[in-house]
């Protein structure tokens, strides 16, 4: 036990070092994007054709924007860094064009894609999971085929198509989601939350107000079951030959010849079915934070991907800078915790 | 397996043309190599069979369908449709400003004589464009970028994965930190990024060159004076090539560190073969097949994410089309003028489905254990004919 607890320990350490240069790459690739437009973003900043020259003068002064490209790199990391080290944010990056805190913009904003991604990812394992399981034990008939085709369509749908189709049924004819605003719990307002995450989803269950609950279900649910149709199907199909992979390997064959009873067998086989359904899971969730740009648009949600698609087109850099930075640090944190989390369960994962 | 299942392996017309087709192929190389054939007659009997194994899918059969006409329509169509995707109908003639799908639309002179007749099978958008010409336009869009991505984007993955794979060492820590860097951003995300600041950086470079602005108004069957519009969505090319090459490398890495461990890269090695011949030639033919299924499945995933970028307004830009684009138009009329949303949305999934389909299937007829069971199955069937 102590031996295998070293080995963890070790590799979570390695695994650790290599997420550091993999951000710091992250930030240089994307202040590189950031400056690859040849217009002047001072000028757009201060108001365009018009702007008076000694704003725009006073804007590039702020922003370093005449200084050479590793002097305006280190400012912009430094103030991303300030943000989340000084207590009042002191010195931290602030946009040009709100003119507040870049990362408060973000994490307004956050909140949103948090929950759309939650949803989704509530009915990715509710189809998932179920169909894949049913898949493996009524394999090669008419419904493991079905669960094949659902998977194969799923990943085909486009979710600019699929989702005005739903907002058709759903919303048009049924009635049965809302379209406007994002709701958040009366708390808010008076103050009386007992514990503030600032998502709403989680501040509404904690203050137990299960209107704005419902609320938010209304809202969420078919944005949810859009960004996660086409996962869920990858899913099923990942349960499925997981499952079967396991069922056919030796060591079962080895518990049944020994005479196990068949829920042994079975616990055996869902153990080792779920590293690779795990990992599937965990990148899946990464994806969907990233993936839900085009969602957010179809459903008019103000989440971090319709903000960075705003930012890009007016220009504005460092709101840019801040939501890539923040995808991407999500990614990477997603994609280590799955790698931990085998790890945890398949000790031979370690290498 | 009952009488059924057995009389399916006789052969069927298709597997004839597949015979035809492997025949003249193999005939070609035989003209160029003179005793290729004899040489190689497992590997033609083996690309026989696949056809076979492909042809006994009907999923397969759909998606290879679906492909063929969207290739054609990406091919043709632009040649075809009634209407060019610059003729803005409604600057003329007021009454075919998004006219819903089947209208014909009678333009008559003062005396009430009808001068003109329209006919919109899939009606027009808010220009008083035909959408059905308009998908037809898109269909070029969608597959020139497809094809360049998976064109230029696979063979970089594949190289560098090669490259890293087989060297080991320093040149592998390079590469695979840079990939990793890359993997580390969401691919939609990056896309988007790169998209949106690339334009302004090649629109000089096309509306400056003659011959580019020929040629790519050839490719995207496009009008020179579009030639500004080129640039966005050769950034989108360009977009989602950076998007695209890591995961490959990664791939290819990981199947090349257990391939170069063969014996026959030891024996070529021992012969004095050069190191390039062995990686493309022994290791890169040996890992290649589960590539070919992502590939195929990815031509798919290049559209969608194509038709995404579009439909956040970033690929083709006014009056330039591709199925993003329209449904971007289209979605705020939504849902009185659905046809805007729904025509060009069904497009984008019937291409993608069949390039999901194909590959789906691949991945069964490249696994040999399919191919045996056929094999024996038709050897059966002719012992048992005598």
């Amino acid at each position: 036990m102590v031996i295998i607890m070293a080995g963890l320990k070790e590799y979570l350490i390695r695994r650790v070092i290599t997420f550091i240069p993999t951000i710091i790459g992250v930030t240089i690739i994307v202040f590189l994007i950031a400056n690859i437009i040849p217009a002047d973003p001072a000028r757009a900043w201060a108001g365009g054709e018009r702007a008076r020259p000694e704003v725009i003068e006073r804007i590039r002064k702020m922003y370093h924007l005449d200084e050479p490209w590793y002097i305006q790199y280190i400012f912009v990391i430094r103030g991303i860094i300030n943000y989340f080290i000084n207590p009042n944010h002191e010195g931290a990056l602030v946009d040009p064009l709100t003119s507040r805190y870049v990362f408060d913009d973000i994490f307004l904003r956050f909140s949103t894609t948090l929950q759309l991604a939650i949803f989704a990812e509530i009915f990715i394992l509710a189809i998932g999971i179920p169909l894949g399981l049913i898949s493996a034990l009524k394999k090669d008939t008419l419904l493991d085929t079905f669960v094949r085709i659902f998977a194969l369509v799923g990943v085909s749908l486009p979710i600019f198509w699929i989702g005005y189709i739903f907002i058709w049924i759903f919303f048009t004819n049924l009635g049965w989601t809302t379209l406007a605003g994002v709701p958040v719990p009366k708390c808010y307002e008076t103050g009386t939350c007992p514990i503030t995450t600032h998502v709403p989803l989680f501040d509404a269950i904690f203050a137990g107000e299960f209107d704005t609950l419902m609320q938010i279900i209304k809202r969420f649910w078919l944005p949810g079951l859009t960004l996660g149709l086409g996962a869920a199907g990858v899913l099923a199909r990942i349960v499925r030959n997981s499952f079967l992979d396991a069922l056919n390997s030796d060591f079962i064959e080895f518990a049944k010849a020994k005479g196990l009873p068949r829920r042994w067998i079975w616990r055996h086989a869902l153990k080792n079915a779920l590293v690779p359904i795990i990992t599937v899971i965990g990148l899946q969730f990464g994806g969907l934070l990233g993936g839900a740009v085009i969602t957010e648009t179809v459903f008019g949600l103000p989440g971090i991907g319709r903000y960075a698609v705003n930012a890009i087109s007016n220009l504005d850099m460092p709101a840019v800078i801040g939501s890539t930075l923040l995808f991407s640090f999500l990614y990477v944190l997603v994609n280590l915790v799955v790698d931990i989390t085998y790890s945890i369960i398949d000790p031979r994962i370690r290498y | 397996m009952g009488l059924a299942s057995e009389e399916a392996y006789e052969k069927k017309i298709l597997d004839r043309v597949a015979d035809k087709l492997v025949d003249g192929i193999v005939s070609v190389i035989n003209k160029i190599r003179p005793g290729w054939r004899e040489k190689n007659k497992s590997k033609i009997d083996e690309w026989k069979l696949m056809f076979y194994a492909f042809n006994r899918s009907p999923p397969g059969i759909i998606g290879a369908t679906l492909i063929i006409a969207f290739i054609l329509i990406g091919v043709f169509g632009p040649y075809f449709a009634p209407y060019s995707y610059r003729d803005f109908l409604y600057i003329e003639y007021e009454d075919t400003y998004l006219v819903p799908p089947g209208t014909t639309v009678t333009v008559t002179n003062k005396q009430g004589e009808v001068v003109k007749e329209f006919y919109f099978p899939l009606g027009t958008d808010k220009y008083g464009r035909d959408l059905l010409s308009l998908i037809l336009y898109g269909a070029r869009v969608s597959l020139i970028v497809s094809l360049i991505v998976i064109m230029l984007g696979v063979p970089i993955g594949i190289i560098l994965g090669l490259i890293a794979g087989y060297f080991g060492g320093k040149i592998d820590e390079v590469i695979m930190r840079i990939t990793d860097i890359f993997l580390a951003f969401p691919v939609l995300i990056l896309a988007i990024a790169f998209a949106s600041v690339l334009p302004d950086r090649i629109r000089p470079i096309i509306v400056g060159n003659e011959f580019l602005k020929q040629l790519f108004s050839i490719v995207f069957a496009a009008d020179v004076k579009d030639a500004a519009n080129f640039a966005p969505i050769l950034s989108v090319i360009l977009a989602i090539i950076l998007v695209w090459w890591p995961g490959y490398t990664r791939i290819i890495r990981g199947s090349v560190l257990s391939a170069r461990e063969n014996l026959y890269v030891e024996a070529a090695k021992a012969l004095g073969v050069s190191t390039w011949k062995i990686l493309f030639k022994h290791i890169l033919p040996n890992i290649i097949s589960p590539i070919l299924v992502l590939i195929t499945l990815d031509i798919g995933a290049v559209i969608l994410m194509e038709a995404g970028l579009s439909f956040l307004g970033l690929g083709a830009q006014d009056p330039m089309v591709d199925w993003g684009k329209i449904v971007y138009d289209g979605a705020q009329y939504f849902p009185d003028r659905w046809w805007l949303v729904i025509f060009p949305g069904f497009a984008t999934f019937l291409a993608v489905l069949g390039w999901n389909l194909v590959g789906d299937t691949l991945r069964d007829v490249l696994d040999p254990r399919t191919r045996r069971s056929i094999e024996f199955k038709i050897k059966k069937k002719k012992e048992e004919k005598g």
